[in-house]
């Protein structure tokens, strides 16, 4: 049983491998505009969305007009879902008769949705109505994940081109939308629907179990929503408990596809890459730092997950053999449980398979310093961009440390690079610290009880909020102060790295392109990868530290110490 | 005597001198206007300062502070390492500008003042003036063994100039109005001959002036390596303010004791301290130790080019061959014998006073041979000119020795031997002249005329080639010749029969396929290539105009010394990461050291205690003192740059991440264990017995050094 799931962790990987290279090439051909297979299908529909927006498809847009582009973007598609969650009780397709959401919880909604993050302070069964599911939610998982996207493709051209232009906004957004998300959305969905996820308009059924009375079973838009929340790594479930609810993950097939689904696109990214540049001995050091990092996460979690609770060995007749159980659903186990999980927080999708809240302290600093990187292998387009801004800075102390000016792939790290490099990289620490703080001090709402666990979930909280992450573990958050200080911490942590990272794509672009020469330092060995591993551990160790300190470190030493 | 040697001994006679002023100028930079200019020193500073207010009354900081448990010995404790880590961070800059300064005044010694003759065109008067007192173009003359008291360029007549408290040079260099030797430098002495010389050195705007304010941190422009690192240990800087204080309130929340002092070295510990101590210091030594092989640089961005230069120009003459050929081998056709040879290869050399005619006589004589010229009788000397090609010697008896290129003597002769025929014709695939000897219109043999290569320089290319900087030589010769030397020194690229211009052209070429480039240059049509390139060295004895477009001047004249400034910028560029990576991962053992004492109150946490230190303020009072103290140690590494084997950027980065990543770790461990170790059981005679020999080592080391 238990060997079986970590056969199934390996068969994961090992598709995960064969996917890579044929996805990672489609997605470079789509941002270098050559032909692939669904030209005909899409180039009419295209084409109708610019005459429609009103676009010239042929003109590249420098950084600014990007960035402008991207911001006015997002604002539109925001205020839109906004409006549509809080007149939703008047609008079709409410079965269940949600009521408008207030004004502060469809900000956070609509802030979280829109920022990749899906984190949710309501029940999404009855307080979002169909109407509100499609033309709120999914649109809003569609509209953040093409964001990534195009901020990763965009600082990629940066790195390419020398003409100071960066590509279309426009196009690379529609594009995104038309080739990559809606595509293999379409193609996951049907693959759910075959194994048994519900996708359909008929919002419930009632069922008479044969204790009597009667329940209702949600129906819907499942299979249509889980897709594209795992393939755009957004989270947020349709129906409660997440993916641990056998109607979005009903059998062993679905967790391993929905697994893979969120691996999909933030690797595939990395292929692409190298095949943009044209240079994939590249891409080859990212696989290493990210598929390293991630797996040695996923080793460590799994493997504090089996040795179970030390407090609860004491009790006579218990059995700690099968591993921490608690939260985790007998179907998937603890081993791909686990697995999943962490899975589903390194590539930010923060997906519920399991409860992190019941996970032992240890597996939760795990969980957390995934989150507080970002990047192994992150979400859709946002975590290749963190991995390739630490690996700016990394490039820029190693190579003051072999005697030259820092260059990457020809391009020279100046002052302007690392003051936005750094600039998106602090933003993190202080959108997670500062909250954490104040919550602490005002205890607002009482949600404070200052054991160690607690602050464990209050880290959580704004950590996942934070990373645009949108896992969550049990805090007691649908309230004004939850709802307001989320929903501003999910846009600025989303949207000044955005701008700081187009900033430095247009930098780049603006700069010659240099050959590759013989004293340049080689960003392609495995010297260069283990050195980028170790900058983001030290990073990541010495901003964080003192938080994971008094919170899950406690926690856990308080747990090691019992036994 | 060599002057690099005299600037040496100068300088160690004023070592004291150095370390005195160092001492008084790092007191000075506690103003905070100075170390405004050190955002990582500066917050270090206003924390500082806020400790030291506590410690004077508690009872002001109620908030921060636990009065009921204040120890004021504690305090008094934190206050002074902390002052003492600035300070030592000040004596770090302060010696590096000290030494600097003393570099420049070694050099600017010579140029005591004098009086000049000032002279006015317009009225061909004569006036006595002090040579503080001349202006930009202004003209003076200058004598027979009369100082030249400016920087200048001769405008008419010529004389020999002794350069040797320059250059150390002591054979004295013929200069003159027109062409390329019109340049003279200030404090270099006319041996024979009468100059006018134009002054070209604005007052205050010398090279060597320029070079004072490169060393001085107030004045010195930063590069933009240095502000970009500057930018990341600034953000580092702030974020650990902020996790710091966040931290604070973090205490406060959870009714944790608050220690105002431990919260301030906690910080003072995680900022990066020792690189932000040591910046400026690395910067400025990178400059001195140009100015150390008599190299001035224009600006520090000039220093770290070079060591960023991807392709060398380099010129065969004085660069990659000794300069002048020199005759390797003599050839006697069939029925001569060598010792005849020689005998009369000498003879016809004997009026030939160029380094070549010199050379065939020295290598003559070592083969033995012994000419008596006294008793010949009256020599007639048959000079050399560009349409005969050849010179020699028409002895008392008639006899006509001459020797010249091949061509040459082929036309005297009518004839050549055909062994020699065959013999001339190796020698110039091979890349050597050769030159004939005929007596009396009879052929009788050959000498091999060669390049030959400067010793050590085939090594300096191979570490080149290994740091992977191309190199390309620049030679007059042609294909053939140019060939035999590239191939010989191992240069990977060579232009022959090159024409001034083509210098110019080859930079162009380079830097449109985005390389940097180096070159040197003394003409002045090489000035345009000079000032194209990213990194140009001048020779002292080239035109003023040469020495205005290039970034760097070689007093010394010395065109291998390019490769000496490569060395030096990349060590520049090394030691500032090297020590920024020491100094990032030294942070991560101090945390492990201060933070279990921090938590020390909830209970469990001691576990983290992984150094086993020895009680919560031991753990803080070592691992501040080991910050504080990391900063001096290192300033001999920061002064001296941090030395490396050539290798490539891979091996550079392996070694370096090995030895100062993890070095940065291990050192913080064991350091702040045996700190630990010493404060908790040593007594206070033991402190500052091992305090004394720490600061014995480092000055031994700087004096070393300097």
């Amino acid at each position: 049983m238990i060997y079986s799931q970590y056969i199934s962790i390996l068969l994961t990987f090992l598709v995960l491998a064969i996917l890579i290279p044929i996805i990672g090439r489609y997605i470079a051909d789509v941002y270098q505009e050559k032909t692939t297979i669904l030209d005909v299908l899409f180039y009419p529909v295209e084409a109708w969305i610019y005459k429609l927006i009103g676009t010239d498809s042929k003109k590249s847009m420098d950084w600014k007009e990007y960035t402008v582009a991207l911001v006015l973007t997002n604002i539109t598609f925001g205020i839109f879902a906004f409006l549509i969650l809080t007149q939703q009780g008047g609008l079709p397709l409410n079965y269940f008769n949600s009521p408008d959401m207030s004004f502060r919880l469809a900000f956070h909604t609509s802030a979280s949705y829109l920022t990749n993050t899906d984190f949710q302070h309501f029940n999404p069964v009855t307080q979002i109505s169909m109407f509100s599911e499609m033309f709120a939610i999914m649109l809003l998982m569609f509209v953040s994940s093409a964001t990534g996207l195009v901020v990763a493709v965009s600082l990629i051209r940066g790195i390419k081109n020398s003409n100071g232009k960066i590509g279309n906004f426009y196009i690379d957004f529609v594009r995104s939308i038309t080739r990559i998300l809606l595509p293999f959305s379409i193609l996951t969905t049907f693959l759910l629907v075959f194994m048994g996820v519900p996708d359909t308009l008929t919002p419930y059924i009632i069922l008479h179990p044969v204790t009597g009375g009667s329940s209702i079973m949600p129906l819907g838009l499942n299979a249509a929503h889980t897709s594209i929340e795992l393939l755009g790594t957004n989270g947020g479930s349709y129906i409660n408990g997440g993916n641990s609810n056998p109607l979005s993950d009903p059998s062993n097939a679905t967790i391993f596809l929905e697994t893979l689904m969120m691996l999909l696109f933030p690797f595939s990214l990395i292929f692409a890459y190298g095949e943009m540049i044209k240079k994939k001995s590249e891409s080859f050091v990212l696989f290493i730092v990210t598929f390293g990092l991630l797996l040695f996460a996923v080793l460590s979690v799994v493997n504090i997950e089996m040795q179970g609770n030390v407090m609860l060995s004491t009790i006579p007749h218990l059995s700690m053999s099968s591993g921490n159980f608690v939260g985790k659903d007998t179907r998937f186990g603890v081993v791909y449980g686990s697995f999943a999980q962490t899975v589903s927080v390194y590539t930010n999708t923060g997906a519920q398979f399991v409860n992190i809240d019941t996970m032992l302290p240890g597996s939760q600093i795990f969980l957390l310093f995934g989150m507080f990187i970002q990047a192994v292998p992150g979400g859709i387009g946002t975590g290749f961009t963190y991995l390739l801004l630490y690996l700016l800075l990394s490039v820029f102390l190693g190579g003051l440390m072999v005697g030259r000016t820092p260059e990457y792939i020809g391009k020279k790290i100046g002052v302007k690079e690392i003051k936005y490099t750094s600039l998106a990289l602090i933003v993190h620490p202080i959108l997670i610290i500062t909250p954490f703080v104040i919550a602490l001090l005002f205890n607002p709402f009482g949600s404070v009880t200052y054991s160690p666990h607690n602050l464990t979930e209050l880290l959580y909280e704004f950590t996942s909020e934070a990373a645009n992450n949108g896992s969550s573990m049990t805090l007691n958050d649908n309230n004004a102060f939850y709802n307001i200080a989320g929903g501003i911490i999910m846009l600025l942590s989303r949207f000044i790295p955005i701008v700081a990272t187009l900033a430095i794509a247009g930098s780049l672009s603006n700069k010659k392109s240099l050959p590759e020469r013989g004293g340049s330092m080689r960003t392609d060995s495995i010297t260069f990868a283990l050195y980028l591993i170790g900058v983001i551990i030290i990073l990541g160790a010495l901003m964080f530290l003192p938080v994971i300190v008094i919170g899950p470190l406690r926690d856990y030493l308080r747990l090691s110490h019992y036994g | 005597m060599d002057n690099r040697k005299k600037g040496l001994s100068h300088l160690h006679g004023n070592l004291k001198t150095i370390i005195k002023l160092a001492f008084v100028e790092s007191v000075v930079k506690f103003d905070p206007r100075k170390l405004w200019k050190n955002p990582v020193m500066f917050v270090i500073f206003i924390y500082t300062l806020y400790v030291f207010f506590v410690t004077l009354d508690p009872y002001l900081f109620r908030d921060v502070v636990n009065i009921s448990n204040f120890s004021r010995i504690y305090y008094i404790e934190i206050t002074i390492i902390l002052f003492a880590t600035i300070w030592f961070a000040n004596l770090a800059e302060a010696i590096a500008e000290a030494q600097g300064r003393a570099q420049a005044d070694s050099l600017r010694s010579m140029k005591s003042e004098i009086v000049a003759t000032l002279y006015d065109p317009k009225t061909s008067t004569e006036k006595k003036i002090f040579s503080k007192d001349l202006k930009y173009n202004d003209v003076i003359i200058v004598r027979e063994n009369e100082p030249i008291p400016k920087d200048g360029e001769i405008i008419d007549g010529s004389a020999l100039i002794d350069e040797s408290m320059i250059t150390g040079e002591s054979q004295a260099v013929m200069k003159e109005s027109g062409g390329d030797k019109t340049s003279v430098t200030g404090a270099t002495i006319v041996r024979s001959g009468t100059i006018k010389v134009r002054v070209t050195e604005k007052p205050g705007e010398s090279f060597l002036d320029r070079m004072i304010a490169l060393v001085e941190s107030s004045k010195r422009q930063k590069t933009p390596n240095e502000i970009a690192l500057n930018v990341v240990l600034a953000i580092l800087t702030f974020i650990m303010v902020f996790v710091i204080l966040t931290l604070v309130y973090i205490e406060i929340a959870l009714s944790i004791e608050i220690d105002i002092a431990t919260m301030v070295a906690l910080l003072v510990c995680l900022a990066p301290t020792t690189i932000g101590g040591l910046l400026s210091a690395i910067g400025i030594a990178g400059i001195t130790r140009v100015a150390k092989v008599n190299v001035i640089a224009k600006s520090g961005k000039a220093v770290e080019a070079a060591g960023d230069v991807d392709v060398l120009i380099l010129d065969k003459t004085g660069t990659i061959t000794v300069g002048n050929r020199i005759a390797t081998e003599f050839v006697p056709t069939k029925n001569y014998k060598m010792e005849d040879l020689l005998y009369n290869v000498v003879i016809a050399s004997i009026y030939d006073t160029t380094p070549e005619g010199k050379s065939i006589i020295k290598i003559a004589y070592k083969r033995g041979i012994k000419v008596d010229t006294k008793n010949m009788g009256e020599l007639q000397k048959i000079p050399f000119s560009p349409q005969t090609r050849y010179s020699g010697i028409i002895m008392p008896d008639g006899t006509r020795i001459i020797k010249g290129s091949v061509d040459a003597i082929e036309k005297e002769t009518g004839y050549i031997p055909a062994d020699l025929h065959m013999k001339s014709k190796e020698v110039a695939d091979q890349g050597a002249t050769p030159l004939l000897i005929s007596r009396n219109k009879e052929v009788i043999g050959l000498i091999v005329m060669k390049d030959v290569i400067k010793p050590g320089i085939r090594e300096r290319l191979r570490e080149l080639k290994v740091m992977g900087i191309k190199t390309v030589m620049c030679t007059g010769d042609n294909r053939l010749t140019a060939r035999f030397i590239a191939k010989d020194s191992g240069v990977d690229e060579y232009i022959a029969e090159a024409k001034p211009e083509d210098k110019l052209t080859v930079t162009k070429k380079y830097q449109a396929k985005g390389m940097l480039t180096a070159m040197t240059g003394d003409g002045t049509n090489d000035s345009p290539a000079l000032s194209q390139a990213d990194v140009g060295l001048a020779m002292n004895s080239g035109t003023p105009a040469a020495k205005e477009a290039a970034n760097m001047v070689d007093l010394d004249s010395d065109p291998t010394k390019l490769i000496e400034v490569v060395a030096i910028g990349k060590q520049l560029l090394i030691t500032r990461g090297a020590l920024t990576t020491f100094s990032i991962t030294n942070d991560v053992a101090k945390y492990f050291a201060i933070l279990p004492a921090m938590f020390f109150m909830i209970a469990n946490l001691t576990s983290l205690n992984v150094m086993h230190l020895a009680s919560p303020q031991s753990a803080i009072l070592s691992a501040v003192i080991f910050n504080a103290i990391t900063i001096p140690i290192l300033i001999p590494f920061a002064i001296k740059g941090i030395s490396y084997t050539p290798a490539s950027a891979t091996q550079l980065l392996r070694q370096n991440v090995i030895f100062f990543g993890f070095g940065g770790v291990l050192t913080a461990f064991i350091g702040i264990k045996i700190i630990d170790i010493i404060i908790t059981t040593g007594s206070v005679g033991h402190v500052i017995a091992i305090s004394y020999y720490i600061l014995k080592v480092m000055l031994a080391l700087i004096g070393v050094k300097i």
